[in-house]
């Protein structure tokens, strides 16, 4: 993550990726002294321009914006379309194929994305299919499947966006449909009573995924 | 936006087939707009683990129907599996069902139990594919070329 502080006093905005920012982060939870915080931050700061004389000022502003959570992030909000799909023919009267399409969005720090694009779309991919074989289990009595296919028709970055002071990475679920065939060549129907159940569940994975990347964008230490 | 998408699962295995395979697609393409009166107004084509993903984009007089749009995909070679559970999914509308606009759709990345198995990628390939089949096509709406030349 890069954290954006911004300097009236010198006019200027500083970015902050999260190696450097880890300097002041330990000298606020006291794991550094002041001396090896000053000698680090000062340097740090030398190397981003900021002039002789003002070092010192400018790493204790920054430290007082990082401790009231006055700094901006550079975010991305990510469009996504899944769909999950099983189906089990072999026995007769045992007859089942299923079908669900989540769309939804999530936020996550730009560089982070950028970073660890596919390691992030493959989590959450496992997150919606094991939650969707969770509400097979749970609310329908799975029946062993023979044949599955999943996978995103749309998983794109929809807008770039800034915010101060964030704590966590929001996410929505725009919908969630359960398809149904009783058999093998019968008409998949939308059964829209499940829709509210199947959103439930597809609203937790998302929700432990979210956890999950926000870990690996630096909040809950 | 109209589009027809089109799965195939052939990985070309020499120059002369690879070419063969886009010159019959392009045919296929014309041969639809001189039956059906569709017409292709753009084409986009992306590599994947098993053959290649083809998404055209189409003008028609009269808007085609779910059936009218899996008969053109299978006419252009796209997996028959797939448009079968397109059929599956269109069942319901003969039906007198609503059908929903995701119905027909092309993963571009797929997974089998949460691992990555497949997905669209620009390459060389899928760039003369776009290139090749749309030059062959508007050559053969013009007439510069002979559908016999086949």
């Amino acid at each position: 993550m890069t954290y954006c502080f911004y300097v009236w006093y010198i006019d200027r905005k500083i970015c902050l990726d999260n190696d450097e920012m880890a300097v002041w982060r330990d000298y606020s939870k006291g794991r550094i002294g002041v001396a090896e915080f000053m000698r680090r931050a000062m340097s740090i700061l030398r190397y981003k321009g900021v002039p002789r004389g003002r070092l010192y000022s400018v790493a204790m502003h920054i430290l007082g914006l990082y401790e009231e959570r006055r700094y901006t992030a550079r975010l991305v909000i990510v469009d996504f379309d899944w769909t999950g799909r099983t189906e089990y023919c072999k026995r007769s009267g045992h007859h089942m194929v299923t079908e669900c399409n989540v769309t939804g969005e999530f936020e996550c720090i730009e560089d982070v994305f950028y970073k660890r694009e596919n390691e992030i779309r493959d989590r959450l991919a496992e997150s919606l299919w094991e939650c969707y074989k969770m509400f097979l289990e749970e609310e329908y009595v799975f029946i062993r499947e023979s044949s599955t296919s999943e996978g995103f028709s749309r998983f794109e970055i929809t807008k770039h966006t800034e915010k101060e002071g964030i704590t966590e990475l929001s996410y929505s679920i725009h919908s969630a449909s359960f398809y149904r065939a009783n058999e093998c060549g019968g008409a998949m129907r939308h059964l829209e009573y499940y829709d509210e159940k199947l959103t439930a569940y597809m609203d937790d994975a998302v929700s432990g995924f979210i956890y999950w990347l926000e870990v690996e964008c630096g909040f809950h230490e | 936006m109209n589009r027809i998408l089109v799965d195939i699962d052939y990985k070309y295995e020499d120059n002369d087939r690879m070419v063969k395979m886009v010159s019959d697609f392009a045919f296929k393409m014309y041969f639809v707009t001189d039956v059906l009166g569709v017409r292709f107004t753009g084409i986009k084509v992306y590599e994947t683990s098993k053959g290649v993903h083809i998404y055209l984009d189409y003008e028609s007089e009269r808007p085609l129907t779910p059936l009218e749009i899996i008969i053109i995909q299978l006419a252009l070679g796209s997996d028959y599996k797939r448009e079968l559970y397109n059929l599956r999914r269109a069942r319901a509308w003969l039906d007198g069902e609503e059908l929903e606009s995701n119905w027909n759709t092309l993963f571009r990345y797929k997974y089998r139990n949460g691992k990555l198995v497949s997905h669209e990628t620009v390459t060389e390939f899928s760039r003369f594919f776009e290139e090749y089949v749309m030059n062959r096509y508007n050559s053969l709406l013009k007439g510069e070329e002979h559908e016999d030349s086949m």
